[in-house]
């Protein structure tokens, strides 16, 4: 029993240690395919304040007000074992950190190419898709925000970190 | 517990849980199709540094056509094995979970999916090599993963100025980020509940390797506290894999914590 709770102290106080390093943001793509055996378990360690995906959408030459483009789905108690659109809203959350996490590492004369990256390119199809499915057919303008006093009916945006050009609905045909 | 028993309730419940993860797939499927979000066409391109044969094999799996059909067979893979636990088995459900991630470029669900792949690659093992040595090993090796991931939460936490006050824990479940029930956000409008709430998350999961030491009624109460943990955060943030994950490690972490390590009987 000794040995083994010398064992275990060890190896979390090792944890420990190495949890005091910052983790790096991982940009070799090898390491990457390979980042869901590390984990790092730092759940629930970002900002709290991750901004919303907005839009608009063109109707004739105005814009409409921006909406949020995913709300979070509200829990039912068959959630606790079936919640396909709660996982798929939380993969969207995820997403929007990634590219966050992306945005901010990216070198600044790269910035200008950034719509050209996957990251960006998923993005704009969660706004596509959300449109697709309330059938909307307009162009569209998509945008990353830093909201406040938010509710079922308003929001107050505090800033825009990332905005995108006016979008045709038609899809870009440059896969 | 015994061995056996402990180990078959580890296959049972992640069998269960991928069950769960393949039919919420298969429910989403359009937002991963050429017209959804996650179109295989543009992720395929950040493969472009694996070789050829490899790109192939990525795109044989993941394309918009078979895709769907792989996350089909994953479900009877996974309904059987929960009544014919086969090493191979495993195997596929851990290959396929891999295909998984990279098709959502790394993780569909983050901790969940870690945890999944964790327990599933341990378990192909066990499966392949199922000796004493080594199941006695997987179940400490998924006891072990497990503990570390309360305690890295907890700790990264306690590292927070924003949760040692109470105000991170108020603000998540405010933000429009997530959408709990109301009574819940009533209750994080309460400076005293979030100060209160967060501490105990956090001593709670930075306490909770000590279980692998008790040997007593103190485990099954910590798991119980656990079990409840997640079942909250499944109306709080919406989690739901986790809670199903997680519970498929507590047969380990109760092995462990009642099993002398460098005992020879099963």
């Amino acid at each position: 029993m000794i040995i083994l709770i010398i064992m275990l102290t060890i190896y979390f106080l090792t944890i420990t240690i190495f949890s005091m390093v910052k983790t790096p943001y991982i940009e070799n793509p090898i390491l990457n395919l390979f980042k869901s055996f590390f984990p790092s378990w730092k759940l629930f360690d970002e900002s709290v304040n991750t901004p919303i995906l907005l839009y608009r959408i063109k109707v004739l030459e105005h814009f409409t007000d921006w909406q949020i483009c995913i709300r979070a789905p509200k829990i039912k108690w068959f959630h606790l074992i079936l919640n396909p659109h709660g996982n798929y809203y939380l993969a969207h959350h995820s997403h929007i950190q990634q590219l966050l996490s992306e945005l901010s590492t990216m070198p600044d004369q790269q910035l200008e190419f950034f719509h050209q990256q996957v990251s960006y390119k998923i993005t704009e199809n969660f706004v596509r898709y959300e449109m697709l499915k309330k059938g909307i057919e307009n162009d569209f303008q998509f945008k990353l925000s830093n909201i406040k006093n938010f509710n079922e009916k308003s929001f107050q945006i505090i800033d825009d970190i990332l905005i995108s050009p006016v979008l045709k609905y038609q899809y870009r045909i440059d896969l | 517990m015994n061995l056996l028993l402990a180990i078959r309730l580890v296959q049972i419940i992640i069998s269960f849980a991928v069950l769960i993860q393949t039919i919420e797939y298969l429910l989403i499927k359009e937002s991963f199709s050429e017209s959804g979000v996650w179109r295989w066409k543009e992720i395929q391109v950040e493969l472009h540094f694996l070789p050829s044969w490899a790109q192939a094999v990525f795109n044989f799996f993941l394309n918009e056509h078979n895709f769907p059909i792989l996350l089909w067979i994953r479900l009877s893979c996974a309904l059987l094995v929960i009544f014919f636990p086969a090493g191979s088995l495993f195997l596929f459900l851990f290959f396929s979970s891999l295909l998984i991630a990279q098709r959502f470029r790394g993780s569909f669900n983050g901790g969940s999916d870690y945890m999944s792949l964790i327990i599933l690659m341990a378990l192909s093992i066990q499966g392949l090599f199922p000796t004493l040595l080594i199941t006695k090993g997987v179940l400490w090796y998924i006891a072990l993963q497990s503990a570390t991931s309360y305690f890295m939460a907890g700790l990264v936490k306690l590292k927070l100025n924003s949760w040692r006050t109470g105000s991170a824990l108020g603000d998540f479940i405010q933000s429009p980020n997530y959408n709990p029930p109301i009574w819940i956000k009533w209750f994080a409008q309460h400076q005293t509940f979030n100060f209160s709430a967060s501490w105990l998350i956090m001593i709670f999961e930075i306490s909770f390797p000590l279980i692998l030491i008790q040997q007593h009624l103190v485990v099954s109460v910590w798991l119980l506290v656990a079990f409840a943990f997640h079942f909250l955060n499944v109306f709080v943030f919406g989690l739901n894999r986790f809670l199903i994950v997680w519970l498929a490690s507590y047969p380990a972490i109760y092995f462990c914590a009642f099993e002398n390590i460098f005992s020879n009987s099963p």
